[in-house]
């Protein structure tokens, strides 16, 4: 089979969207998703002449492969002839652990069809089920490979009519999950039928698979199988040779899967939330090669040599170098500086690529995965693929260490790496003890977070025991307290109250913020939040964690020239609090007048810094301070017989039932618990469900912590702090 | 009792009523961070410092919570706060002498010799004529404008204005000549200052001291003997004063003669 191709070759394939497929590869663990992948690289992976002239081996990839490059690549291009037309197929990666978090979801969206890979043995699993639903609820059309067929024959020692059995146990399986997760149009018509040819049996380590009709085409029966097994390595070989397992899976892929015309017909309207009527949701329908730009970023990588490497899907335009487009979340104009295509799993430069099609940008640094990019002259009109990302709060962190002290540099790079790759995780050093801290929104992204850093950086790593952050807060108005700096020349005289809803809501959403327009600002805080016209024309800064410093003072001499100082301060007061030194979130704070030193060396930041923290510290101290702590929302799915054990689940762990949805046997319910109350909740969700608890958890809020709580939790978070344990009183910070 | 003693710019400066409250005192905080007096040693000082407790106090020593705690000594012994130039033309301690007094603990200020004293003396600019002092800040957060429009204040009265330059102990660090110049004429919106007249002085009071006078952006040209700096912004000159900058400061003959003709300013 020639596989060598020209680049040019291979982009001409790729403009006729007929003879392309986007597809993903999903699979419980160890059910073969890896030794696939690799088998079909191995077999139908595209060569360009470059490479292959360096190389010279037909087996460089398998070499390749052994080194691991599946796990290393965002997306393999594969080329099939199928009846003397050639095709080319995108095998895009897939999320190793399936979670139904954003990562899952967007790699779901570029592409259109998944085989799903199911151990003959073990049958279908949870995993394979929740790949399943994920896939069915991108629309995303599946077809079925019956991998590790050898170890029936060999470990189990069926008969052919055993064998058989199992098939037909396994496609029903899968056929009644269809029937339960997919779209009503769908439910029927993506029902598998082996005779048609839409399931493989094979064993993609031995490397022979077959379907239905190739078995009629070819005259064999699985009786002859068996034979082969038994002559041994041999018969595998003749195996290999007459059913090549990428020929079936790849004959099977190019007839059932939608190619990307037929599939962004039906998919738009599911995977994107805005007007499929307008401009630009009519490209993404006619997958317009001269429409407007809209590309999905579903994967970022940092190449060594390259930089940072964003892969995604073209859904409408064509994607060239040279040109500036416009990233939708990140609200940021950037140049493309290089386009490519995937010739096999290695990055070949292209003028230009067209809409349908898969494609990796160099110049995007900016971006993130599930960024949404766009036509510079779309940039008001178009609605991103995903929301912005600001709801995942990092609430759960830990230290983390590599087992062996030299890898420490390869630790720093690995979680600079993970942290680019998934948004949701930040990485910072603790200023005082050097340590790497990792936070995410949960425990259990954590705990993945941790498995990644091992299965794709090799990383041994020691982590601390997770610790969740709280934020410090105010529930009363507090009166005018004086703040006075050190050297008795500066006071300042300031109140803190507690932010309405309303207004947190406006600064969350991004549509109040400290940079926009003061005007515009004022009008929005006064119509939207009913905040005093004076007040909200006043506002100096507005911090990170939702905190809002207003300027009421009349006629201060020198203000101007120490505003920024003070504005500083309240910065950094409000990144630890009284209580425990966690960020403050949702106070407001006043400052009704000054007096300011007339010199300037004697009102320098030194000065002024703590004058601004004593007066916020007092202030919320007399305001009844409490902590917030983050809850996570949860939408579990079980079979109906198990919604009472989950419901005492959630109740027990301080958490409450929002709805329960009745979808045929199957209960869905959201709820939220605290994060806090989180760390064993999977363990319990699967033993009081024998397993079949399937669920998504995302952050939801804040909320205090119940007031029969409070005392206990300030001296845990204070001691682990090395503070003394009782938090300090308002007089601490007054007179003197 | 509370004493607080000015130790002027240099050990020479120190005065005999200093010298017998050092000997009467029982404990000594010496300010190590509000300037900087370089030959002031305690060896120098040995003889009567000897046997005494000494604090060598940073500025959270003599400042906040510190000031009630050293009130407290004061009342039954006899404190010294040894402090650069003039106790009280720097504001630094005044909480301490207010709270004192308040708490009914005896004051004695033994004063010293001061910048404000000697950047007129040295010079020969009339003390008559100085407008408001200003001290000029590195740029931190935000960009020192009060000090360039305290000088435009100043030249429009006609009155000199002495630039004191920002010095930070505990941060080592000690803006020179050349820095100050440099961030008033970034700061200088109406251009005044490039050619108006200044004085450098360095180490002023000390046996290697350095006092010229030119054309303030020229004044970056000299070479100083490290800080303690200052910087003098002078308005219209006197003719005495003209004499006076050019034979105690070095003022260059062009400018001499230039200003001595010439009505108008700079």
């Amino acid at each position: 089979m020639v596989r060598y191709k020209q680049t040019s070759e291979v982009l001409k394939i790729m403009k006729n969207l007929e003879q392309v497929r986007n597809i993903g590869i999903t699979a419980h663990v160890d059910h073969g998703k890896t030794t696939l992948s690799d088998s079909l690289l191995a077999a139908a992976g595209i060569i360009s002449e470059k490479i292959a002239g360096e190389a010279l081996a037909l087996d460089y990839l398998d070499v390749e492969q052994r080194r691991g490059i599946t796990v290393k690549s965002a997306n393999i291009s594969l080329y099939h002839e199928y009846k003397g037309r050639p095709y080319v197929i995108n095998l895009i990666d897939t999320p190793g652990h399936v979670d139904f978090s954003a990562k899952t979801t967007r790699a779901m969206r570029v592409i259109d069809g998944a085989i799903l890979v199911v151990d003959a043995v073990e049958g279908v699993m949870t995993q394979t089920e929740m790949y399943l639903r994920a896939a069915l609820e991108e629309r995303v059309r599946p077809v079925l490979f019956i991998n590790k067929v050898d170890r029936l024959i060999k470990e189990l020692r069926l008969s052919p009519s055993e064998i058989q059995q199992r098939f037909i146990q396994i496609i029903k399986e899968v056929n009644q999950l269809i029937a339960m997760y997919a779209d009503k149009e769908f439910k029927t018509a993506w029902q598998l039928d082996p005779a048609k040819g839409q399931v493989v049996f094979g064993s993609a380590r031995d490397r022979w698979g077959f379907t239905v009709p190739i078995a009629q085409q070819k005259g064999f029966k699985f009786s002859d199988i068996i034979a082969a097994y038994e002559k041994g390595s041999e018969g595998v070989a003749e195996l290999q040779k007459m059913i090549p397992v990428h020929e079936a899976v790849l004959d099977m892929v190019v007839k059932f899967i939608p190619n990307p015309k037929e599939a962004q017909k039906y998919r738009i309207q599911k995977i994107w939330r805005g007007d499929v009527n307008s401009e630009l949701g009519r490209a993404m329908i006619n997958v317009d090669p001269n429409g407007p730009l809209i590309m999905l970023i579903n994967d970022i990588r940092i190449d060594p040599h390259a930089g940072l490497v964003a892969t995604g899907r073209i859904f409408s335009g064509t994607v060239r170098s040279g040109e500036e487009v416009w990233l939708v979340n990140t609200k940021l104009k950037q140049k493309i500086l290089q386009v490519s295509l995937y010739m096999g799993p290695y990055r070949e430069l292209a003028d230009e690529i067209t809409a349908g099609n898969i494609a990796a940008v160099l110049g995007l640094d900016k971006a993130r995965a599930g960024e949404t990019v766009v036509d510079v002259r779309y940039k008001d009109e178009m609605t991103p693929f995903e929301k912005l990302w600001m709801i995942s709060e990092p609430v759960v962190t830990v230290a983390v260490e590599p087992k062996d002290p030299r890898e420490l540099t390869k630790l720093i790079d690995a979680l600079h790496k993970i942290s680019i790759e998934d948004p949701s995780l930040i990485v910072k050093i603790n200023e005082e003890t050097g340590e790497y801290l990792l936070s995410g929104i949960g425990p259990l992204h954590i705990e993945i977070a941790l498995t990644l850093l091992k299965e794709n950086y090799g990383l041994e790593v020691i982590a601390s025991q997770p610790v969740i952050v709280y934020r410090e807060s105010i529930r009363d108005k507090s009166q005018v307290f004086e703040g006075k700096s050190p050297n008795k020349h500066n006071k300042l005289y300031i109140s803190v109250e507690p932010l309405d809803e309303k207004t947190i809501e406006l600064i969350h959403e991004g549509i109040v913020t400290e940079d926009m327009d003061p005007k515009e600002r004022a009008k929005i805080l006064r119509e939207e939040a009913g905040w005093d016209s004076s007040e909200a024309r006043r506002i100096w800064a507005i911090d990170e964690n939702i905190n809002v410093l207003v300027d009421l003072t009349t006629g201060v001499q020198h203000l101007r020239e120490v505003r920024d100082t003070i504005i500083q301060g309240f910065r950094l007061a409000m990144r630890e609090g009284p209580l425990a030194m966690e960020p403050v979130r949702g106070v407001k704070v006043i400052l009704h007048d000054a007096i300011i030193h007339e010199d300037p060396a004697h009102r320098g930041p030194g000065q002024l810094f703590p004058a601004v923290r004593n007066a916020i510290y007092a202030g919320m101290l007399t305001a009844r301070p409490t902590l917030l702590e983050p809850i996570q929302k949860l939408d579990i799915k079980v079979p109906m017989e198990y919604m009472g054990s989950v419901s005492t689940i959630i109740t027990k762990k301080r958490g409450k039932l929002i709805q329960v949805i009745q979808q045929g046997i199957i209960a869905r319910i959201i709820a939220e618990i605290p994060v806090a109350e989180s760390f064993d909740l999977a363990e319990q969700l699967r033993g009081a469900t024998a397993g079949k608890a399937i669920w998504g958890q995302e952050f939801s809020r804040w909320a205090p912590v119940p007031d029969s709580m409070l005392m206990d939790l300030i001296t845990k978070i204070r001691q682990r702090k090395g503070l003394k344990p009782e938090p300090p009183r308002p007089e601490d910070f007054i007179g003197f | 009792m509370l004493i607080f003693i000015g130790t002027g710019l240099s050990i020479k400066h120190l005065t005999i009523e200093a010298i017998s409250y050092i000997i009467r005192a029982d404990k000594i905080y010496i300010d190590t961070y509000t300037n900087l007096v370089p030959d002031f040693s305690y060896k120098i000082l040995s003889s009567i410092l000897r046997d005494k407790e000494i604090v060598y106090a940073k500025r959270r020593d003599l400042e906040g919570e510190n000031i009630r705690r050293i009130i407290e000594e004061a009342r039954h012994r006899d404190i010294a706060i040894i402090v650069p130039g003039d106790p009280f033309i720097a504001t630094t301690h005044d909480a301490i002498r207010v709270e004192a007094l308040k708490n009914n603990v005896e004051v004695v200020v033994v004063n010293g010799l001061s910048i404000y004293s000697l950047a007129a003396s040295r010079t020969g600019l009339q003390a008559y004529r100085f407008g408001k002092t200003v001290t000029l800040v590195y740029p931190r957060l935000s960009k020192p404008y009060s000090v360039i429009e305290a000088i435009y204040d100043n030249l429009s009265r006609d009155l000199h204005t002495l630039v004191l330059l920002e010095i930070s102990v505990e941060e080592n660090k000690y803006m020179t000549i050349d820095e100050a110049v440099n961030i008033l004429l970034e700061i200088d919106d109406k251009n005044m200052i490039g050619d108006t007249l200044g004085v450098g002085l360095a180490r002023i009071g000390l046996d290697d001291e350095y006092i010229v006078a030119d054309k303030i952006s020229k004044l970056p040209d000299y070479t100083y003997p490290p800080p303690p700096h200052s910087l003098i912004v002078i308005a219209k000159p006197h003719p005495v004063e003209l004499e006076n900058l050019k034979y105690t400061c070095g003022l260059p003959y062009d400018l001499y003669v230039k200003y001595s003709r010439s009505k108008s300013y700079p």
